[in-house]
């Protein structure tokens, strides 16, 4: 019987259940912004941020703490391309009409304006310190432990959290204001 | 006094205090900085980073209810002697034991702690309630749920001897009447389960088991769902409009996310795709190169293969059944697994 091999040694139904699970963090995360109903669609960005990983070399991959790192960064662009574009959607038509009919109401879907202004304050961040940028970009879209994160990074466990803490502050206090800025550019 | 211009070291410093000054108590914190920190924009960095940091508990919620170790020690459960580990999944780790009281071997699945996300222990319930359900001889049967010390949730089932169903066929090679015979099985302990209001929704060769008997036992019901009359009538909504199972043999309605299109068909679909690969040796998609992506873009453009395109000597009537069965459209396979099984009993040599 043929056996369907995955890309390194992750299977793809934990795939799925990790970028889906990191769907509901996020969820939770940016639903600080304004509730404005504009939210992304799970399901595509599952399969997107799915067909993305499934493409690439699997020897690309050291593991599962690896491969992890790598969906991270995939599923964070593949958020904030669909977030950009439904922002600019938004901004186009007076009345941007949603399919979230489709889906179930505990589907998690995520706050455009919540995530763009992560994205924002995430790459400010990096700009100025890049490391602490990566462990928040580890934790937030990859759901890695410190642990996880550390050996990654290739820090102690003491640094790692460091730059964690460092980056929480500062994720919280641009967040505000970067999700008060995009409300401000929508309205003009 | 000069300041650092550079974004980069000027970041340095600000980090610098703000490590040094949050380690502070409150009160102290003004005072430390009038000393170490006379300037003003540079202060005011250092003071709103604080103010984060203050407010910044959210950010941390939901990564630390997760963790990937797998390297967890036995558990306890009282009134159980755990022998060995099984096998880790997503939300669990599945432990062979022996019940003190009975002597009678076991199989315990263990939600892992560190895995006790909502998502984890939603569908760890849902393994419970759906196996609460059911009781056939064709199902792995449910012994007992409950809470360990520390809060470990697990729940005893039966223990099932045999072997995964490709393991079985490669160890036995077994005529296409016998394959037909297990599949029938299959069905009729889905027929079971259908029911009861459960749909099982991740057949795959790694969840039927086969006895020394030469009986069949569906295992992990972990992705199972109460059909939705039910649901809405208990006010009990399984996790849906994703995507859950097992990649190679989700239905065409589970690779895309229209949850809303999920039930019996979907496990008349599974069955099929399991009795399609027992026969042919593959799977019916052409995938390119095995990939992921190629395998999911073939199910959902409904590029398949008949039976008897890769197998010329298998029954015409038989590769008509599956092609149907394994339509993209749910309405156009047999509606029920017993109309499937009444329609497969024509190729079936043994009487039942």
């Amino acid at each position: 019987m043929s056996e369907f091999v995955p890309p390194a040694s992750v299977s793809l139904s934990q795939l799925f259940e990790s970028i889906y699970g990191r769907l509901k963090d996020l969820s939770t995360l940016c639903m600080r912004a304004q509730p404005s109903g504009h939210t992304l669609q799970p399901t595509a960005v599952v399969h997107e941020a799915f067909l993305k990983l499934a493409d690439r070399d699997p020897a690309e991959f050291q593991g599962q703490e690896h491969f992890m790192a790598t969906a991270a960064t995939v599923l964070r662009s593949v958020l904030v391309d669909h977030a950009r574009r439904r922002h600019t959607k938004k901004r186009g038509n007076a009345k941007w009409k949603g399919s979230t009919d489709e889906f179930e109401p505990t589907d998690p879907t995520v706050e455009v304006g919540g995530l763009l202004a992560l994205e924002d304050a995430l790459k400010a961040l990096a700009e100025i310190d890049q490391r602490s940028a990566r462990v928040a970009e580890l934790r937030i879209f990859g759901g890695l432990s410190m642990e996880h994160v550390a050996r990654l990074l290739d820090v102690s466990l003491s640094t790692a959290d460091r730059d964690w803490r460092v980056a929480k502050a500062w994720l919280e206090k641009e967040y505000e204001v970067n999700v008060r800025l995009l409300a401000r550019e929508e309205a003009a | 006094m000069s300041i650092a211009s550079a974004p980069a070291d000027r970041w340095s410093i600000v980090r610098g205090l703000f490590e040094a000054v949050s380690a502070l108590g409150s009160t102290q914190r003004s005072g430390f900085l009038d000393f170490a920190c006379p300037d003003v924009a540079i202060r005011t960095e250092v003071e709103s980073l604080l103010e984060g940091h203050e407010a910044s508990s959210d950010w941390d919620m939901p990564c630390d209810r997760r963790v990937e170790d797998a390297t967890e020690q036995l558990p306890e459960i009282s009134g159980f002697s755990i022998e060995r580990l099984l096998g880790t999944g997503g939300a669990g780790s599945v432990y062979s034991a022996q019940s003190a009281a009975s002597g009678r071997r076991v199989a315990i699945k263990v939600l892992r702690t560190a895995a006790a996300n909502s998502q984890a222990v939603q569908r760890f319930r849902q393994e419970c309630r759906a196996l609460a359900r059911l009781s056939h001889p064709g199902i792995v049967q449910l012994i007992e749920t409950g809470v360990a010390r520390g809060g470990v949730t697990y729940l005893v089932m039966e223990f099932v001897e045999g072997q995964s169903i490709d393991a079985w066929l490669q160890a036995n090679e077994p005529s296409v009447e016998r394959c037909i015979e297990v599949i029938r099985d299959v069905l009729a302990a889905l027929a079971h389960a259908h029911d009861a209001g459960v749909i099982h929704r991740d057949i795959k060769p790694h969840n039927v088991m086969v006895t020394p008997e030469g009986r069949v036992k569906l295992v992990d019901f972990g992705v199972a769902r109460l059909s939705s009359d039910e649901g809405r009538r208990t006010g009990f909504r399984t996790e849906t409009g994703h995507l859950v199972g097992t990649f190679a043999y989700m239905s065409p309605e589970q690779a895309d996310g229209r949850s809303e299109r999920i039930g019996v068909a979907s496990d008349v679909y599974q069955a099929a795709l399991l009795l399609f690969e027992m026969l042919a040796g593959r799977l019916p998609y052409e995938a390119d190169g095995r990939s992921a992506a190629g395998l999911l873009r073939a199910v959902l453009m409904d590029e398949r293969m008949r039976l008897d395109a890769i197998r010329p000597e298998m029954d015409a009537g038989l590769s008509d059944l599956l092609d149907r069965a394994l339509s993209i459209d749910p309405a156009r396979r047999p509606q029920s697994v017993r109309q499937f099984d009444a329609e497969l009993s024509a190729f079936c040599a043994v009487a039942r």
